[in-house]
């Protein structure tokens, strides 16, 4: 018996002897990120494979894994969205109920909002002081002080929830709430408290200001399986104006019954265009009173999933998630839409960041 | 005794220094012994199987299925933790082509394809075997991979006989397993219960998140109750009847991922299950006639829950998802031998499943109600024209809602090269086709009603020899396989934001299996065993368009390595298992950044044992370590798995 425990003993000792625990450190000294764009990639929901990335068009550089290589950690499930604040790059990621604040040179967390049930848009006052976050399944808002990261209250809205994109106008804010009906949100951000619910299409998708504090907002109209309210029924997609002083919303234009928006609505530096993708790359002067008649790129397939435009030279990126389950490109092309590069990301690219 | 000891350093320092080195180059797994006389059976010409005893089956009763099939066979078995979904792929494929039955009883979700491995106790299984590559298509259909046939033992017992095990582990894990049976002349009753619960809140360092924080693995708690009732009746002149009867009630937390921020009573996700299989079954032999009818009825209901909470105590079901599917079914086979060199074999089975498959959640719920008809037929013709050939011919023909598949055909060979030190070569190929499930066709939204079977031609071959006398016995087998997959089915996304299946892809799996096993008995009681396998497979995206081409398929590793290592010295046995699973990726693309994979693991686990008899009761107990090194290892990106753990088992055996 005493042999046994021996041989037993033996082999412990063997085995601890060769065991080396699984430490990893960060693969590199983070890199500076300097002039280029971020792009978040959503990453397959359930597995945790959301991912950041930088791109530098000077000079045609992809830096991979932006938050893993600074963090030695995983960014999430479900990259959502990201925001530029003062030096700082804001990641919502979506299934993981967390909002980063990053280092935008480093991509080093600075700060964490976390325990968010479905956080999707942050948006900051100008004061910088107070910021929102939207979220699924709920009607209230998160706020939270941007310097600090501190959740600091919460703002509920009336016949709206499931909020969508954010845009701060003034003491004005105004919610998207796509997957609950057809009404924007608008919120006195001086006193948090819902002033006003504008009527415009069915599921309002995404929203963008322009120079002349207009808001557009894009109606994806619903489809069949959407999870539309008691009395609310699918209709054509449709481009909406809402003035943001007046608050009166109009159609501006719809589109044929069973298209399709691969993008959210992006707008150019100047807030002088704004552009989508509906079947094609379109191009809209916020001025012009005719819709243009030709789209500004023609593009095979259907898998593109994000816009963005370089505020600083027009640079158009177009972001094409394949099949979704492995990595996607980006296309990117000059503001007259001569395509200039293209690069491999993550999972489900979708948003861009410019810096 | 220092020969002992150096073997044993031996087998030991080969693991360290594997591990040390984080070779992507193996994998084993426990495999038993296979007898080897230097000629086959005529049932067993040109087959490739992996025999699950009972000696694995009794030693690891709290072991699952997965765990078992993953050390002793060529499966590669994904699992997110103990009480967790547990899939298990052959040679290279999906999931849902390898077939998985209980006696006879097909386990495949017909919405899924796939079977929860996790959900079948070892408990409830006497015996089985892993009928690889062609060789599935005597069994079953679909098998593109292979199949698991998973068995109880239905001879009658006489006298009253009682086991009862306790199994205590970490995390507040407790086992009971309770075996009655009662037998009186020619009918005999077997019922076996266990009753499973785990707080399954092990510690870990969470490597996923900033900070690296320890934190306890989260929702993943469960209750598990298995009830089996078996009737056998040998009757004199009309074969051996037998009823078989298995409920199972099931509550399982669905674990959190390890990026995942928010508090347990912010979102929390459960999955509840209720099913109910039985089959009757009737065998008898004629002489060289042996005839098998099989009929039974099954019924499973699930309900997946994902809830979040509102504030002020308000909670909302984001998802509450429910399915029911009730399964009838009957098989007949028949066997004839004629002489000692010719088999002749048929069989027929029907199927009818209808499911219905909804969640409830969503403002517009989605969700189907399907049915389907299936029937099969096979038959088979086994010769053996000499001593050292045998050649086997299998035709199967398959139809779906009364449409026929295109004959599914297959052919063996064996060569006996050398008997006197058991030197086989083995062969054979088959064409094989798997039907899209419920869920590819008829799912609301996405399903395709339009979608092809996948097929598959799949080809393999192997050697095996073995040596045996009362003091030493070693063997081994060597397999190589290769099956090509088209029409491969996946989901892509559509304009209209849901998922839809197509016949995509085209896969080519390739890749060797070989086996080594051996035992010595020395003096004074003692004997040593030990037996490894090891797993190539390269299965890998051959659709010419594809940007993936030439990646291998997500969670199919490369290498994996198993060993187990057995020392007996009377009523003692110490047993030592190693297993290597090599790099996974977790996506078609094969990235190598952090996300695109889940490294390598080794896990070691050694167990103590010792059998007390006395007059009228036995008893076993066994301490065992997991995870022995306290490798710190995922198995699906995300979801971490547990670190060193122990078990105490003990069991109590009365009328054996």
């Amino acid at each position: 018996m005493k042999k046994l425990f021996s041989i037993l003993c033996a082999l412990c000792t063997i085995c601890f002897i060769g065991c080396n625990p699984n430490v990893d450190g960060p693969d590199e000294q983070p890199v500076p990120y300097d002039e280029g764009v971020f792009v978040l990639c959503e990453g397959s929901y359930g597995s945790g494979t959301a991912s950041l990335w930088f791109y530098e068009p000077d000079t045609k550089t992809v830096k991979a894994d932006v938050f893993g290589q600074a963090n030695d950690a995983m960014l999430g499930d479900v990259g959502q969205s990201m925001l530029l604040h003062n030096g700082d790059l804001l990641v919502v990621v979506n299934n993981s109920g967390v909002v980063y604040s990053l280092d935008a040179s480093t991509g080093v967390v600075k700060e964490m909002i976390d325990n968010l049930l479905s956080p999707r848009f942050v948006a900051i006052a100008p004061s910088a002081t107070k910021g929102y976050i939207s979220q699924m399944y709920t009607n209230k808002l998160v706020t939270f002080d941007p310097r600090t990261m501190t959740v600091t209250g919460e703002v509920e809205l009336n016949g709206v929830a499931d909020g969508e994109q954010m845009v701060i106008v003034g003491d004005k804010l105004f919610v998207a709430a796509w997957s609950n009906g057809y009404k924007v949100a608008v919120v006195d951000i001086t006193t948090d408290t819902q002033i006003a619910t504008i009527e415009v299409g069915v599921q309002p998708y995404s929203i963008a200001l322009d120079k002349n504090n207009t808001l557009w907002i894009v109606c994806d109209g619903g489809n069949e399986w959407s999870s539309l309210p008691e009395g609310v029924t699918m209709e054509a997609p449709s481009l909406w104006k809402l003035n943001t002083e007046t608050l009166a919303a109009q159609k501006v234009h719809e589109f044929a019954q069973g298209s399709y928006f691969r993008s959210r609505l992006t707008i150019d530096g100047k807030g002088e265009n704004i552009y989508f993708i509906n079947d094609a790359l379109w191009k809209v002067n916020v001025d012009a009173e005719k819709w243009p008649t030709e789209p500004l790129l023609v593009l095979e397939g259907w898998s593109q999933y994000g816009l963005g435009i370089d505020p600083y030279n027009g640079d158009i990126y177009i972001a094409d998630a394949k099949d979704y389950a492995s990595n996607g490109s980006v296309l990117r092309y000059s503001a007259t839409g001569e395509k200039l590069d293209e690069f491999e990301v993550g999972i489900c690219p979708s948003k861009f960041v410019f810096k | 005794m220092k020969r002992l000891f150096v073997i044993s350093l031996v087998v030991s320092l080969f693991c360290t220094v594997l591990r040390a080195e984080n070779a992507d180059s193996l994998r084993t797994v426990n495999v038993e012994r296979v007898e080897v006389s230097g000629f086959r059976s005529l049932r067993d010409i040109g087959t490739q199987k992996s025999p699950l005893s009972q000696e694995v089956l009794g030693r690891n009763i709290a072991t699952s299925i997965g765990d078992i099939l993953s050390q002793n066979s060529p499966v590669f078995v994904k699992s997110s933790g103990r009480a967790t979904l547990s899939t298990a792929s052959l040679r290279g494929t999906a999931p849902s082509h390898t077939a998985v039955s209980w006696n006879g009883v097909e386990l495949g979700s017909p919405m899924l394809g796939m079977v929860d491995l996790s959900m079948i106790p070892s408990f409830f299984v006497d015996g089985g075997e892993v009928y690889l590559g062609a060789t599935s298509v005597g069994v079953t259909g679909g098998g593109l991979g292979g199949a698991v046939v998973l068995t109880t033992d239905s001879k009658p017992r006489q006298g009253v006989q009682v086991q009862y095990t306790q199994n205590i582990a970490s995390y507040r894990t407790f086992d009971e397993y309770l075996r009655v049976s009662v037998g009186r002349n020619n009918l005999s009753s077997t019922t076996r219960l266990l009753c499973s619960s785990s707080a399954n809140d092990f510690p870990y360092i969470n490597r996923n998140k900033v900070g690296h924080p320890t934190e306890r693995n989260r929702s993943c708690d469960y209750n598990d109750l298995h009830l089996l009732e078996e009737l056998s009746w040998q009757s004199p002149g009309a074969g051996l009847w037998s009823l078989k009867v298995w409920y199972t009630d099931s509550h399982r937390g669905v674990p959190k991922l390890t990026v995942d921020y928010r508090d347990d009573d912010l979102t929390k996700a459960w999955q509840d299950e209720r099913s109910l299989r039985s089959v009757g079954e009737w065998s008898h032999h004629f002489g060289g006639l042996r005839l098998r009818a099989r009929a039974g009825y099954n019924q499973n209901g699930l309900n997946y829950v994902y809830q979040f909470s509102k504030g002020g105590g308000e909670v909302q079901r984001g998802v509450d998802a429910t399915s029911l599917t009730h399964h009838l079914f009957a098989t007949a086979d028949a066997e004839w031998s004629i002489g000692n060199n010719l088999m002749l074999a048929a069989n027929v089975g029907a199927n009818r499943y209808d499911v219905d498959s909804h969640d409830v959640a969503p403002l517009v719920p989605t969700g189907y109600t399907a049915s389907r008809n299936e029937l099969s037929a096979t038959t088979s013709a086994r010769w053996k024209p000499t001593k050292w050939l045998g050649v086997a011919a299998n035709l199967r023909e398959e139809w779906r809602d009364g449409v026929a598949s295109p004959l599914i055909p297959a052919l063996f060979v064996d060569v006996s090269l050398w008997p006197e030190i058991g030197l086989i070569v083995s062969s054979s190929v088959a064409r094989n086709y798997h039907h899209p499930t419920l869920n590819d066709l008829y799912y609301v939204p996405g399903g395709n009603p339009n979608l092809q079977p996948e097929q598959g031609i799949t080809y393999d071959l192997g050697a095996e020899f073995g040596i045996d006398n009362e003091q030493f016995s070693i063997g081994g087998k060597a397999t190589y396989f290769r099956s090509d997959v088209s029409n491969w089915i996946l989901w892509n996304p559509t304009i209209k934001g849901f998922w839809t299946p197509e016949n995509l892809a085209r896969v080519e799996s390739r890749g060797v299996e070989a086996r080594l096993w051996a035992t010595a008995k020395f003096g004074g009681g003692w004997s040593v065993s030990e037996s490894a396998l090891w797993t190539l497979t390269s299965s890998t995206d051959a659709t010419p368009e594809s940007a993936n081409f030439g990646n291998q398929l997500p969670y199919i590793p490369r290498h994996s390595l198993s060993a187990t290592t057995k020392v007996e010295w009377h009523k003692w046995s110490l047993t030592h298992q190693w297993r290597y699973v090599g790099r996974r990726q977790t996506n078609y693309s094969g990235s190598t950044m952090r996300g695109g994979y889940v490294e390598a693991y080794h896990l070691h686990t050694l167990s103590l044992e010792r059998q007390i008899a006395l007059r009228e009761v036995d008893f076993r107990v066994r301490l065992e370590v997991d995870n022995l090194l306290n490798a710190e290892y995922q198995s699906v990106l995300s979801h971490p798995m547990p670190p060193r753990n122990y078990a105490l088992c003990i069991e109590v055996l009365f009328g054996h």
